[in-house]
């Protein structure tokens, strides 16, 4: 079973990469969304942090909707389909997260700027991607413009 | 008499009643309390008097003077001693002018208590010599007359400044706590029928009127768009009916353009049927629609796929607009089948389905239409997608009103009825109907269903 990484910006149309990664796999996936978010300054707001809320916070309704469908789609395929934040903010970290997770791939977009990480105060996690040494598989995926308040799920379910 | 009221005269009467019995028990329990301790004093002056008279008569000076010093005077203090052996009780009696059985309960006890208008009797036995004495004092009952008095006329002014403390509180108390009854019932009687869009505002910190305000939200939610219903109930209806006519009396009239075979005019009866059987089913459906209004209850809900449906309303459109291209991608449709179940009354969807299907073929001149389906775990999600005129930003709020027609739709025909009767279909079945549109670039209709669930 492979571990497969994909970057996501907790858009609807970011899941288009998680789609093509599950079509362009074989057999069962262990699949984790991740973000990369900096962890809060102030030790008040530390004492207080949950990831899980954390997470809850960063995801849409139409992005869980979206990612419900296609749970249900690729139901026999899916063994494990979770969402992580990464918090560190240099490439070793990262490496070690990677080990961590015991990522296998990652899915990536051949246009670096379709992701918009910075619309929800998080960072692009493409250059570590890119520098770890990781196997990457690159989707054709451009989304330059930013993401509209009104979020469809129209893109995901018709390209 | 209103609740309100109720309320303030219950919770004073209640705590009254406890004041009441708690000041009675006080003052009952000191006033036996004062005629217990008085008769305990009258008895030690009693046998103090005794000793004095009948045994130290050498030190009665002495005695005297320490009984003087030492114990108060009790007004109208009396102290009879009297001799009785040999002497009959009932002549004794008479004699100190007390009854006879305060005599003969001294006699037999040894000590005994009476009284008689505020004065009290103490009597005791005392023997020495063997000469038999009764020795009775009787003194006035100060502390009865003096503060009992005062204690009962206390406990009645408290008693009186408590009702009215009470009394104010019960008022705030009440006041405070149908304080915002009175605002939901100020607010309600705002709502009329010209201004039936408004809502109560929901409170935060209070679980039963939150509850009572969500509740009445809703019952006004179902009765505007009942309301909405019976107002538009023709029109609706003449919409819906005319599509199948309009193509019954085309059917017809193609056929009856010239001379045709047998087979053909058959082909054509048989799809005139058709339409015919449609139109029956689209006026039961509406005039469901406009019984029931929303209730929920008397609707006949079955279970059914979703993807019949779409498949069932691809082929009506088809029907109407033949060369409407409309592309279904069932590509995300989920593995297990039993996740496209839904709830809900099949003429009444395929009504609301069909209708948005329509639009999106009529107002797109025949480019493609793609229907896209995909399941979450809550909801069943349908996208309609056209490339048509669009709808202009600026009029998106109007969308829903019944009989609007967006300015860019002159040389379409229609009633602009269908919207919002898919609308309240698929709210009726607590679904959301969300419309996102670009002018000249496409509207896309997003319907999410609940999904059936054992």
């Amino acid at each position: 079973m492979k571990n497969i990484l994909v970057p996501t910006d907790f858009t609807v149309d970011s899941l288009i990469l998680l789609k093509k990664a599950i079509e362009n796999e074989e057999g069962k996936l262990n699949l984790i969304l991740v973000y990369g978010k900096s962890l809060p300054n102030s030790i008040s707001e530390l004492v207080f942090f949950s990831k899980g809320k954390l997470i809850t916070s960063l995801e849409s309704k139409s992005f869980v909707e979206a990612k419900g469908i296609l749970k249900n789609r690729y139901f026999s395929r899916i063994n494990t389909l979770r969402t992580d934040i990464f918090y560190g903010r240099n490439q070793s970290a990262f490496d070690n997260f990677l080990e961590g997770n015991g990522i296998d791939k990652a899915y990536v977009p051949d246009d670096p700027e379709s992701l918009h990480p910075y619309l929800k105060k998080g960072f692009d996690l493409l250059p570590y991607l890119k520098k770890s040494g990781l196997e990457l598989t690159e989707v054709t995926y451009s989304n330059r413009t930013p993401v509209t308040v009104e979020e469809t799920l129209a893109k995901l379910l018709i390209p | 008499m209103n609740t309100r009221n109720k309320i303030i005269l219950s919770l004073t009467v209640l705590t009254l009643g406890y004041i009441l019995i708690f000041s009675g028990f006080i003052y009952f329990s000191i006033e036996n309390y004062s005629y217990i301790d008085f008769y305990k004093r009258l008895e030690i002056r009693a046998i103090t008097a005794a000793k004095i008279e009948l045994e130290h008569q050498q030190d009665s000076d002495v005695l005297r003077e320490i009984r003087q010093e030492f114990l108060e005077k009790l007004p109208n203090e009396k102290i009879n001693i009297a001799d009785i052996s040999g002497v009959e009780p009932r002549a004794k009696a008479r004699k100190l002018g007390v009854p006879l059985h305060f005599i003969e309960e001294v006699l037999r006890n040894g000590k005994g208590f009476y009284n008689r208008n505020n004065t009290y009797f103490s009597g005791i036995r005392y023997q020495t010599r063997g000469k038999d004495y009764l020795v009775i004092v009787s003194a006035q009952n100060y502390y009865s007359t003096h503060h009992n008095a005062y204690l009962k006329n206390l406990l009645i002014i408290a008693l009186l400044i408590s009702i009215i403390i009470i009394a104010s509180f019960a008022y705030l108390f009440s006041k405070l706590i149908f304080r915002p009854v009175q605002n939901i019932i100020e607010k309600m009687r705002e709502i009329s029928t010209e201004n039936m869009h408004l809502r109560l505002e929901v409170p935060n910190n209070n679980e039963e009127l939150k509850s009572l305000t969500l509740t009445f939200n809703d019952m006004l939610n179902r009765l505007e768009t009942s309301f909405e219903t019976q107002k538009n109930f023709i029109s609706n209806a003449s919409h819906e009916l005319n599509t199948p006519l309009t193509s019954i009396i085309g059917e017809a009239d193609v056929t009856l353009a010239k001379e045709r075979s047998t087979e053909e005019y058959r082909h054509a009866l048989g799809n005139i049927l058709e339409d015919a059987e449609k139109l029956s089913k689209k006026t039961e459906a509406l005039l469901l629609l406009a019984q029931t209004g929303y209730n929920g209850k008397v609707q006949k809900f079955e279970l059914m796929r979703i993807d019949q449906l779409i498949m069932d309303a691809e082929q009506t459109i088809h029907k109407i607009y033949p060369n409407c291209q409309i592309h279904i991608d069932f590509d995300l449709l989920p593995e297990t089948s039993e996740k496209l179940n839904i709830k809900g009354n099949k003429q009444l969807l395929h009504l609301a389905v069909s209708n948005v299907l329509m639009n999106a073929c009529k107002y797109s001149d025949n480019k493609d239409v793609k229907v896209a389906l995909g399941v979450s775990n809550d909801h069943v999600i349908i996208i309609i997608k056209d490339q048509g005129i669009g709808i202009p930003e600026q009029e998106m709020q109007y969308i829903y009103d019944p009989f609007f027609r967006a300015s860019n739709t002159g040389h379409y025909h229609g009633y602009g009825i269908g919207l919002p009767l898919a609308r309240n279909v698929v709210e009726m079945h607590n679904g959301v109907l969300t419309v996102f549109s670009t002018e000249n670039r496409g509207t896309t209709v997003e319907i999410k269903l609940p999904v059936h669930k054992f």
